[in-house]
């Protein structure tokens, strides 16, 4: 959920789509700015925060990466509770992903946020040779469904930022307050762990 | 790795006690110990005592907040005293709050009677961790972070274990994807690398 505080607000997004599809990518290459790097993140694989600045806000993303493999289908409801965006991301090369990212449309719409923002992301937009999705497909199937179409690639970085800002324009401004969770902050550890955590 | 965990403790809740040790503290003290012999009075109820534990952290944060002690001090010295005192009563109140209660513990142990069994057979490619991410040897290092859950009694250094479990996993997958010129770790390899260790865990 979109908390706001004078004017920056704080966004939980979601990721979600096959696997494969380059959900992580996606989020790498936005939050890092690189395709492929060494990095270390607060707890790296699975959860990124990005801000940016968007008219007169900034837009502090929370951005849970998810695991698209079939057999974790049923953890994705924890993910997208309370989320305020989600991104569909699915393979420009695999019809197979298509039709995996429009049964995420169906289930976020059963069961979602009546307010989230979706965007539907054709990845691997370089991809052009292997193409098995056209872009008049998905930008019917978005149009008919309320979301916003993008066609990206991870790899060119060609509308990464791009479809971040747009979901941060489309944002509703006022949100209800989400309760607060525990923050553990990230300390230099200046004593050995076992005798951080146990003394 | 070790001096890149996240550690909550750090010096605070030494700097708790010594502070709650200072002559003018003696009505927190009170307050701190009425606290924990009210609740240990009363029958174990896990959701009522929870919510008086946290209805009496946010009621001591107020007054720390206005004690001659803190007058002058950062926020991130108040929350600092916040953890020190939930460590504190914490870990008066261990053996009543944690699995005190007979249908937890009752879970408790049909959990880990399952577990037990999963852990016989279960297999990392059962769970769709691709061959290059596979090392289970090396998985080792994050299940040692996440027994240590054991020995913490205060939740926030419950929830450090976890995380420092969750770091190693990431900078052990991202090192896998390194060696073998793999893409870099995403939840897809995350996810299930974390269930299979947690599976794996001697409790």
């Amino acid at each position: 959920m979109a908390t706001i505080g004078n004017n920056n607000l704080n966004a939980k997004l979601v990721l979600l789509g096959d696997m494969g599809a380059g959900k992580s990518s996606l989020v790498l290459r936005f939050v890092k700015g690189q395709f492929l790097e060494f990095q270390e993140s607060t707890i790296g694989a699975a959860f990124f925060s990005q801000t940016l600045a968007v008219n007169d806000a900034t837009v502090k993303f929370e951005i849970w990466d998810t695991a698209g493999q079939e057999r974790y289908h049923s953890l994705a409801p924890m993910y997208y509770r309370g989320a305020a965006a989600a991104i569909i991301v699915y393979d420009i090369t695999s019809t197979e992903s298509f039709t995996r990212a429009k049964k995420w449309v169906q289930e976020l719409q059963k069961q979602g946020n009546p307010n989230m923002v979706m965007a539907f992301a054709g990845n691997k937009a370089d991809l052009e040779e292997k193409r098995k999705v056209t872009a008049e497909e998905a930008r019917l199937y978005a149009e008919e469904n309320g979301l916003f179409f993008m066609e990206t690639s991870a790899k060119t970085a060609s509308n990464v930022n791009d479809i971040f800002y747009e979901i941060a324009r489309r944002l509703p401004r006022a949100q209800p307050q989400n309760p607060a969770g525990m923050v553990l902050v990230d300390r230099p550890a200046d004593r050995s762990q076992s005798a951080a955590c146990c003394s | 790795m070790e001096g890149n965990n996240a550690d909550v403790s750090g010096s605070s809740p030494t700097h708790f006690l010594e502070r709650m040790r200072h002559p003018s503290a003696s009505d927190l003290v009170k307050s701190i110990k009425s606290f924990i012999v009210s609740l240990s009075n009363n029958p174990p109820d896990p959701e009522k005592d929870s919510a008086a534990f946290q209805e009496f952290l946010a009621k001591m944060e107020g007054a720390f907040r206005a004690h001659s002690l803190w007058a002058g001090c950062s926020e991130e010295e108040l929350e600092s005293a916040g953890e020190g005192l939930e460590k504190y009563v914490i870990t008066k109140l261990f053996p009543r709050v944690f699995a005190s209660h007979p249908e937890d513990v009752e879970r408790d142990d049909e959990l880990f009677e399952k577990m037990t069994l999963v852990q016989q057979f279960i297999r990392p490619e059962m769970l769709d961790i691709q061959p290059a991410f596979r090392n289970e040897s090396s998985w080792l290092l994050a299940q040692k972070e996440l027994q240590k859950i054991n020995m913490c009694k205060a939740p926030r250094e419950k929830l450090v274990c976890i995380l420092n479990c969750c770091k190693v996993i990431n900078n052990l997958l991202l090192n896998a994807s390194i060696t073998s010129n793999e893409h870099p770790p995403g939840a897809d390899e995350f996810l299930p690398v974390l269930i299979y260790v947690t599976l794996k865990v001697r409790y």
